[in-house]
């Protein structure tokens, strides 16, 4: 297998993006990928390309990309694994540069969510990932899908919903300073606790925002990279990991299985054995303050049960053991999925460079962190520079 | 050896709207001496209704839901009035494929009519055992007479040859055409002329008076004969009026042969149920040898009235099922917006997107509504839903259905604050593990969402999950279990 590295990255100003439809989105995002590699690359050195997209656009959305960026001449291929499916189409181009069949591909994310009414979106998350005869006809909204687990989470390590807050606030912090964020503005503790209940135990300021956004990286062979980049990113390690898909077959919903398989892999892959000590920067999958602190334990940042405790001592801060989201994370950044873990890859392509808004000094190992649907599939991606 | 009741059993919901709150919204009313009435809560129907009190009989019975031959089926309120009624109860049961379903309806003495029914098919030989099953749930004309006379309730009997605790003995019935009280097909709202003097004597005394004076001359009993006297209630003011015109015996009826029996007044009028939940309510408290008598009513269609003799039997059976008592102790209060709601007389301006896939149910729901689960032959996990590859052995393995108990603990919970369009707006789900160690995921139910807490015990209940594209989809409901019936 070849190494394989990030040498360009570019992603728009996530938000409630009325005024861009998908091919507006995936356009800006496209331009500025391109625009972002240091040498310069043109349309014809990329060979494939890849889109992570979780649902429906206006139009069969792999043939919609590769028309309006106007690269008909290569293969396209859609990847959908839920909230997962930015950071597995990058996945599955890695795969594709490392066995040497392509040098150079382009790998965009991109989600429109704010075309279907606030009030709908409870169903089309759930037609998409709930069972249909047990869970789908109950309601089993996102939130509440992840409030089961932080309810447990609760109920055996006594976390509460202050810690939770802290993520909430952290992330806020940082997304104030990031330039693509959603939100750009600070909240404290008490705006958490008071702000209205959404799904027990997560208030509003728990839960991120329903977000339009794209991004977009192109990966190289390492053979190739350097003519582009004389710093490129490489990745080190990419897997993802499944956890069975209804909460009533969950073995233990304290945790989420699929993050720590998909993260035991990605380690062994990478040669990561300590990955407290040796991640110095990651982007985690925080639609959920509680999913962060789980996250927090299911990677092996701290021990099973102390994701409050990691928080609450500022272990995932700017100059904590692991500093986490640095771009304001899902929370303040926003979720658009499909370009989710794609716009992840980014911000650690800039952090690994030096490059980014809220930077995590002299980081060389960076990780991202997906997951989705009923928590049923996580993907863990190493980077190093 | 005789036909009788081997076991029975009732179910009232919870919610009890007060009389007084209806005359606050319309300004005055007479209530018919129903001082609150029966209100289902919004995920129930006179088929979860009637699975309950089924549940209930089959306690009280000791007998398997596979033994019983029929199911005979009274409701005037059905949710559909061409469709499934008896199947959705039949499969939550595990009745037998093959049992005979008869599903009758059309007036308030339907309940009397299937129990007459049922006990003829046994005499014929027909059928061993059968299950007659009576459930209503009424709304009267907002505004009207009617209203606060209205109630909810189920009652179901189990009817063999063996262990009975009490026996059959005659059946009559007095039929004319005095329409006073109906609901038409595209309504939902029973209405009534408001002329009560012909409602009394003319409706409801002569008709039932001439049942019970048919009875007794077929009998060759007298009315004193009766410790109990169960009459029906359109309201709960008519038996009293009754009980006074019924000359024919001397002295009338005695107040301690029917005052005990009535329901009416605490939880209004359940149609098809009343008089059986009255039967059921006095076979709660009935002694070995005593005889009953009931007279049904069903406004414009008549009476019908049958007696029974209590067996020696009864007091082995006590204390195996819940209690009427238990049921009309068991209530918590809701305004006048929140009975609206509960009834579908107001609903939520948006429906569920998606029509369901009736080939998908068909493979998955009769299952799902018997409550089994999948043993693997190989390692012994119990799985659900239904695999091929086992889900612990992950090997690919033979399984055997196993029935899968009604009692289990809350693992984990949340409470949704926005339930999307379709739903309630408002709900509880959790994730409940049962004694076998299978877990379910589903809404909890008579309870406020608030009440849910990890490890809480709580009991498995049909209720509705969701109605779209018409179809209403049944499914198991978590009921805390404190306090009330337990």
């Amino acid at each position: 297998m070849r190494r394989v590295a990030v040498i360009g990255a570019g992603m728009i100003k996530f938000g409630e993006l009325f005024d861009k439809g998908y091919k507006d989105m995936v356009q800006e995002a496209y331009l500025k990928c391109l625009e972002s590699v240091d040498k310069g690359i043109e349309p014809r050195d990329i060979e494939a390309g890849w889109l992570g997209c979780y649902y429906e656009t206006d139009g069969q959305t792999t043939g919609l990309v590769a028309d309006h960026l106007g690269l008909l001449e290569i293969p396209w291929t859609r990847v959908e694994n839920a909230c997962a499916s930015g950071g597995d189409a990058i996945r599955n181009a890695f795969l594709a540069v490392a066995s040497g069949y392509y040098d150079v591909v382009l790998v965009v994310g991109a989600e429109k969510m704010r075309d279907v009414p606030t009030n709908m979106f409870g169903w089309k998350g759930t037609e998409k990932s709930r069972d249909f005869i047990w869970d789908y006809p109950i309601g089993i909204t996102g939130a509440a899908n992840f409030a089961m687990h932080a309810v447990r989470h609760m109920h055996e390590y006594g976390t509460t919903k202050e810690q939770m807050a802290l993520v909430a606030v952290k992330n806020h912090k940082y997304g104030a300073k990031y330039p693509y964020a959603h939100f750009r503005r600070e909240i404290t503790v008490e705006d958490v606790l008071r702000s209205p209940m959404v799904a027990y135990p997560f208030s509003l300021l728990d839960c991120c925002p329903q977000t339009d956004g794209a991004a977009a990286v192109i990966l190289a062979a390492e053979e190739v990279a350097r003519k582009f980049t004389d710093t490129p990113v490489f990745i080190a390690g990419a897997s993802t990991g499944q956890d069975r898909c209804m909460h009533m077959e969950k073995e233990d919903m304290a945790c989420f299985p699929s993050t720590i398989r998909a993260a035991r892999r990605a380690y062994k892959m990478a040669g990561v054995e300590n990955p407290a000590r040796e991640i110095d920067v990651a982007e985690l999958h925080d639609c959920f303050t509680a999913t962060e602190i789980i996250t927090y334990e299911d990677l092996g940042f701290c021990k099973r049960g102390e994701g409050g405790k990691f928080i609450e001592e500022g272990q995932s801060e700017l100059g904590g053991l692991v500093p986490c989201n640095l771009s304001g994370g899902l929370k303040a950044k926003g979720h658009p999925i499909g370009a989710t873990g794609v716009a992840q890859c980014a911000e650690i392509f800039w952090q690994l460079r030096g490059e980014a808004h809220v930077q995590a000094e002299g980081a060389e190992v960076g990780l991202t962190h997906n997951i989705g649907g009923p928590t049923a599939v996580s993907c863990v991606i190493i980077y190093r520079i | 050896m005789g036909i009788g009741i081997i076991g029975c059993g009732v179910y009232i919901p919870m919610y009890r709207l007060r009389t007084e709150e209806i005359a606050d919204v319309w300004g005055g009313g007479a209530t018919g001496g129903v001082s609150e009435r029966a209100v289902p809560g919004a995920d129930e129907d006179v088929i979860t209704m009637a699975t309950e009190a089924a549940f209930n009989a089959f306690e009280h019975a000791a007998v398997e839901p596979s033994e019983v031959g029929a199911v005979f089926f009274a409701t005037s309120s059905a949710p559909y009035v061409e469709g499934r009624l008896s199947s959705v109860l039949a499969d939550a049961l595990g009745l037998k494929e093959d049992a005979i379903r008869t599903e009758l309806g059309f007036s308030a003495r339907a309940g009397v009519v299937a129990l007459w029914n049922c006990v003829n098919a046994i005499k014929a030989g027909e059928l061993d055992t059968a299950l007659v099953v009576a459930s209503d749930s009424l709304i009267g004309a907002p505004g009207t007479p009617s209203e606060f006379k209205m109630g909810a309730g189920a009652a179901a009997l189990l009817v063999g040859k063996d262990g009975t605790i009490a026996d059959f003995g005659s059946f009559c019935m007095f039929s004319t055409d005095l329409p006073y009280r109906w609901r038409r097909n595209e309504s939902i709202y029973v209405e009534e002329i408001d002329d009560p003097r012909v409602e009394r004597d003319f409706g409801y005394v002569r008709h039932v008076s001439s049942a019970i004076r048919a009875l007794l001359q077929k009998s060759g009993a007298k009315l004193s004969d009766y410790q109990h006297v169960v009459l029906d209630q359109p309201d709960a003011q008519l038996p009293r009026a009754l009980a006074r015109a019924l000359k024919f015996d001397g002295g009338g009826l005695r107040d301690e042969q029917w005052r005990h029996t009535i329901v009416a007044s605490e939880i209004g009028c359940a149609g098809v149920a009343t008089c059986l939940i009255s039967l059921v309510k006095t076979l709660d408290v009935a002694k070995p040898s005593e005889r009953i008598l009931v007279a049904s009513y069903g406004a414009g269609a008549g009476s019908g009235a049958f007696e029974l003799t209590v067996t020696e039997q009864i007091e082995k059976r006590r204390g195996r099922a819940r209690r009427v008592e238990e049921y009309l102790r068991r209530k918590e209060y809701v305004g006048y917006g929140v009975y609206e709601r509960f009834l579908g007389m107001v609903k939520r301006a948006e429906y569920a997107p998606l029509i369901p896939s009736v080939p998908a149910y068909m493979r998955n729901m009769p299952y799902k509504l018997r409550l089994v689960g999948f043993k693997c032959k190989s390692c012994g996990e119990i799985n659900l839903p239904r695999r091929r590859i086992c889900r612990r052995c992950e090997k690919p393995s033979e399984f055997e259905e196993v029935k899968l108990s009604r009692r289990g603990r809350l693992y984990t919970f949340t409470i949704v604050e926005y339930g999307p369009p379709g739903l309630e707006r408002k709900y509880a789900i959790g994730v409940a593990e049962l004694k076998e160690g299978v877990r379910l995921i589903g809404r909890l139910t008579d309870c406020k969402p608030e009440d849910a807490k990890v490890d809480m015990p709580v009991e498995l209940v049909l209720r509705k999950v969701i109605e779209r594209g018409g179809l209403v989809e049944y499914g198991y409901a978590f009921r805390p279990l404190r306090g009330g019936a337990e």
